[in-house]
């Protein structure tokens, strides 16, 4: 039914009323020569209904056949919305200039979207995508992504798999790393060694045989697992020793700090923005740092009912150095220290996977120029490393 | 044997009424109104006449042969 109702929105249609002694005769005069009407009304000597534009002076000739009287009452459709508008040259104009717009913008590339897995960096993916003319503000005519895809397949040797799909006039193109594939020779014999002095808390043992165990203390460089063991019948047989072995470890930190030191403060001193369309940079304010200066941008995406528009804005905010001597006393001084052997820790366990502190105890000492802090730690973490056994041997 | 019975069109028979409920009424074979209100509607058929009565009764939408209408229909009559 609404398709019926769009296509006579479409052709146009008028409503009318047929006053008369027979309607009835005008009626059926009008559908025997095939002129279809609709939403016929009757009552007495008259009747209402509605029938297509093209059909209004025929109509109008039957009712004067008939001796009835047609009165048109109201005109719906496009037909009457464009005559009704003809006059006014600047909607026509504008809805052309619109359209217009609307199919030249559709031909460029709005927005690139690119998931990449970590280890990928976007911005890197995003240079090379330029390099095979894919940007913000690029003819969608101008490039394959087919092309692309292999391109940049070929030069990245840890893309595992990639796609780049143009979806309206945006590019999204996700990324996943190459799965490292174990071409570890299982003939290479290994065994498990600590790599720090400690006690040992627990042991994830997938191959090899255990050399050390629970609550053993162990010390740098000793074998943990072994990769050469015995069957219950005494032959021997050889194993790529897999483990975890993780041990709480020891270690103690001295951070030092000077009494007087010099402060380094940034201001705030200016602010510089630009607009980007279509990938063009367009400042909206001349401003350029002096040396000693640093730069904090910060980008605002333009959106528009969820959907990502190709305006960037950009605000720069632009930072001055600033040094200045000061003295410590005692609280500062443990504030400072405090942060940055937290600072410490953050960098200390990161490289240390799965790394934990378990305990850890510090104390401050204050000498003639300097304060110390002093920090006891005893972490747990894996101590476990490999180490190839040379060998010529085969296994029994 | 097997073979589908097929309804005649309305052209073969004169008249084909498909009625719904007592609302609507797809009417084949109309040779011409008679008469239209809002009460009823005669139809000539040609060998005989149809009326329709009813409340609010209205053409929903007609053509040269067919028409729809419309309303709460109490009686169908044919006049010989």
């Amino acid at each position: 039914m609404l398709s019926v109702f769009i296509l006579r929105w479409m052709f146009g249609f008028f409503e009318f009323e047929v006053r008369g002694r027979f309607p009835e005769r005008f009626i059926n005069i009008a559908s025997r020569n095939g002129i279809n009407m609709w939403n016929m009304k009757g009552s007495k000597n008259s009747f209402s209904a509605a029938a297509k534009t093209g059909a209004a002076d025929t109509l109008r000739n039957y009712a004067k056949k008939t001796g009835c009287e047609l009165t048109i009452q109201k005109s719906h459709g496009l037909p009457y919305l464009i005559k009704k508008y003809t006059s006014r040259c600047g909607i026509a104009a504008g809805l052309a200039l619109s359209i217009a717009l609307y199919i030249f913008l559709t031909g460029f590339v709005w927005n690139i979207s690119i998931e990449a897995p970590t280890g990928i960096n976007s911005y890197e993916i995003r240079a090379l995508l330029r390099k095979e003319g894919i940007y913000e503000g690029a003819r969608i005519s101008s490039f394959n992504t087919e092309q692309a895809e292999k391109k940049l397949f070929s030069t990245r040797d840890d893309i595992g798999w990639i796609a780049i799909n143009l979806c309206g006039t945006d590019i999204n193109t996700s990324i996943s790393a190459k799965q490292d594939v174990n071409r570890e020779n299982n003939k290479e014999i290994y065994n498990i060694l600590s790599s720090a002095d400690g006690i040992v808390t627990r042991m994830e043992i997938a191959n090899g045989t255990a050399a050390v165990k629970v609550n053993d203390g162990i010390r740098k460089g000793q074998l943990l697992v072994s990769g050469i063991g015995e069957y219950s019948n005494g032959k021997t047989h050889f194993d790529s020793s897999r483990a975890k072995i993780y041990a709480d470890t020891y270690r103690t930190v001295t951070i030092s700090i000077p009494k007087k030191t010099t402060s380094t403060q940034y201001s705030m001193t200016g602010q510089r923005s630009s607009v980007t369309f279509f990938g063009i940079e367009l400042p909206t304010a001349l401003f350029t740092g002096s040396e000693g200066t640093i730069v904090k941008s910060r980008t605002e995406q333009a959106v528009l009912f969820e959907k990502i528009l190709p305006v960037k804005r950009t605000t720069e905010l632009i930072y001055t150095k600033s040094s200045k001597d000061i003295k410590l006393n005692t609280d500062k001084a443990k504030e400072i220290l405090t942060d940055r052997s937290k600072l410490y820790e953050i960098f200390m366990l990161a490289d240390k996977s799965g790394g934990v502190i378990k305990k850890k105890s510090c104390r401050l000492q204050e000498s003639d120029s300097e304060y110390t802090i002093i920090t006891d730690y005893t972490i747990e973490q894996n101590v476990a490393v490999r180490q190839l056994i040379e060998t010529d041997r085969e296994p029994d | 044997m097997g073979r589908k019975e097929r309804t005649k069109p309305a052209a073969l028979d004169g008249v084909r009424m498909e009625i719904t409920g007592m609302s609507e009424i797809i009417f084949e074979g109309n040779k011409g109104i008679l008469a239209y209100s809002d009460e009823g509607i005669m139809l000539n058929t040609g060998k005989y006449i149809v009326s329709i009565s009813g409340r609010r009764m209205r053409i929903k939408c007609m053509n040269e042969s067919v028409l729809t209408i419309c309303g709460i229909i109490s009686e169908i009559r044919y006049i010989l």
